[in-house]
C-alpha cells in the first residue's frame, strides 16, 4: 500500500512540451515522463494519496477511475523504485 | 593554475579556454583562433595528431563551457548538433555534411554556455581514415595508407562557420544494419534528445543541475530528428534537403 508520494530530495525537474524531464545528479540519470506519467508526477505533492491522484486524473480525463488507478499505481510504483519519488505515511 | 607560453609556443583559444601548443604544430590548426589569456595548460607533443588529441583532452578539462561529445554544423536556421552515439562515424558524417554545404563547427564537441545557450566553435582539423576518401571525393589531398588516418583542414572540405550561434536542430543518428539500407529522417519527441545529449557530456559533473537545465533549455528551442543511415553522404544530402542547405556543386548546377 503506497501512501502519499512526493518528489525525492535532490530531483531536478524541468517541463519540456507536455513531457516532464527529471534528473538525479546522485546517479547521473535522466528520466523523461510522457504526458500521462507527467500528470501523475505533478500531482504527487505529498498531500495527495494515490487514490486522490487517481480520482483527480479520472475527473480530468473523464474516464473510469478504476482504470486510472491501476495506471497511477504503476507509475508511482516505478518512480518509487527508481528513487524519483518517496512516500510519506498516511496522514 | 596558469602558465606563460614558452618560446616557440602559441596560445590557442579552444572551448572557451586557452591552451599553448608548439608553433609548428599550431600551423596545422589554422581554424583555431589565437588567445590572449595565459594558457591554462600546455601541449608539448610534436606530432599534430597526438597534439590534437592532447589539445582536445586538456581543453575539455579546463573549459568553463558545457562540452558534449557531438558533431556540430551550421545551417540557415542555426546550428545542427549530432550527439556522438557509439559507432556512429561522427567525423565522417560531419565531413559529409560540410561537403553537402553545411558550415563546419566541430567534429568533436558541442561547447555551450550554460546560461546563454551560445555555442563556441571548435573547428579543429578532422582525422579521416582512408576508407572515407572515396565517400568525400578526390580533392581533399592524398588518402592515407589503409588502416591509418590523416588530418584534413576543414577548409578543404567546405565552409567553416563563424563562431557563435544556438542549436536549432538535433539529429539522433544511428547507423543502419545493412550497407544498402535507405536513409530515414523523422521528427522525434524533444524529450528523446535530453538523455542523448546529457549522457554524452564530458564535463557536466562540475555543475550537474546547471548542465541538465542548460540541455533542456537548448532542446526546448530545437527541433529533434531521429535518423538512420548507411552512407554518410546520403544522410548529409537528405538533411540538406530537409534544412535548406545546398552544396556548391548543386548550387552551380541550378
Amino acid at each position: 500500500m503506497i501512501n502519499r508520494p512526493i518528489p525525492a530530495p535532490g530531483v531536478v525537474v524541468e517541463d519540456l512540451d507536455d513531457d516532464v524531464c527529471l534528473y538525479r545528479s546522485d546517479i547521473d540519470e535522466v528520466l523523461v515522463l510522457n504526458q500521462s506519467a507527467g500528470d501523475v508526477w505533478r500531482l504527487a505533492d505529498g498531500d495527495r494519496s494515490v487514490e486522490a491522484i487517481a480520482t483527480r486524473l479520472a475527473d480530468v480525463y473523464r474516464t473510469d477511475e478504476a482504470t486510472v488507478r491501476t495506471d497511477v499505481q504503476a507509475v508511482v510504483a516505478d518512480l518509487l523504485a527508481r528513487g524519483y519519488l518517496v512516500e510519506l505515511p498516511a496522514a | 593554475m596558469t602558465t606563460r607560453p614558452g618560446a616557440g609556443m602559441i596560445t590557442l583559444g579552444v572551448l572557451g579556454t586557452a591552451i599553448a601548443v608548439r608553433a609548428d604544430v599550431a600551423a596545422e590548426f589554422a581554424e583555431l583562433p589565437p588567445a590572449e589569456a595565459p594558457p591554462a595548460a600546455t601541449v608539448t607533443a610534436e606530432s599534430a595528431p597526438v597534439a590534437l588529441a592532447e589539445l582536445t583532452r586538456l581543453a575539455v578539462e579546463h573549459s568553463p563551457l558545457l562540452c558534449i561529445h557531438a558533431g556540430v554544423v551550421s545551417g540557415p536556421d542555426g546550428l545542427i548538433a549530432i550527439p556522438g552515439q557509439s559507432g556512429l562515424g561522427k567525423t565522417t558524417l560531419v565531413a559529409a555534411l560540410v561537403r553537402a554545404g553545411f558550415g563546419y563547427v566541430s567534429d568533436e564537441a558541442l561547447a555551450v554556455d550554460r546560461t546563454s545557450g551560445q555555442v563556441t566553435a571548435f573547428a579543429r582539423p578532422l582525422a579521416l581514415a582512408a576508407d572515407v576518401w572515396t565517400l568525400l571525393g578526390p580533392d581533399i589531398g592524398a588518402a592515407p595508407p589503409d588502416g591509418t588516418e590523416r588530418l584534413v583542414a576543414p577548409t578543404l572540405l567546405g565552409r567553416v562557420a563563424p563562431d557563435g550561434g544556438v542549436v536549432r536542430d538535433i539529429v539522433l543518428a544511428e547507423r543502419g544494419r545493412r550497407d544498402d539500407e535507405a536513409v530515414r529522417v523523422e521528427p522525434s519527441p524533444r524529450g528523446d534528445a535530453v538523455p542523448a545529449l546529457l549522457g554524452r557530456a564530458f564535463n557536466h559533473y562540475r555543475d550537474p543541475e546547471g548542465s541538465f537545465r542548460a540541455v533542456v533549455g537548448m532542446v526546448r528551442e530545437a527541433r529533434v530528428w531521429r535518423a538512420s543511415y548507411a552512407q554518410a553522404p546520403e544522410l548529409a544530402e537528405r538533411l540538406g534537403e530537409l534544412l535548406g542547405v545546398h552544396s556548391a556543386a548543386a548550387t552551380e548546377a541550378r
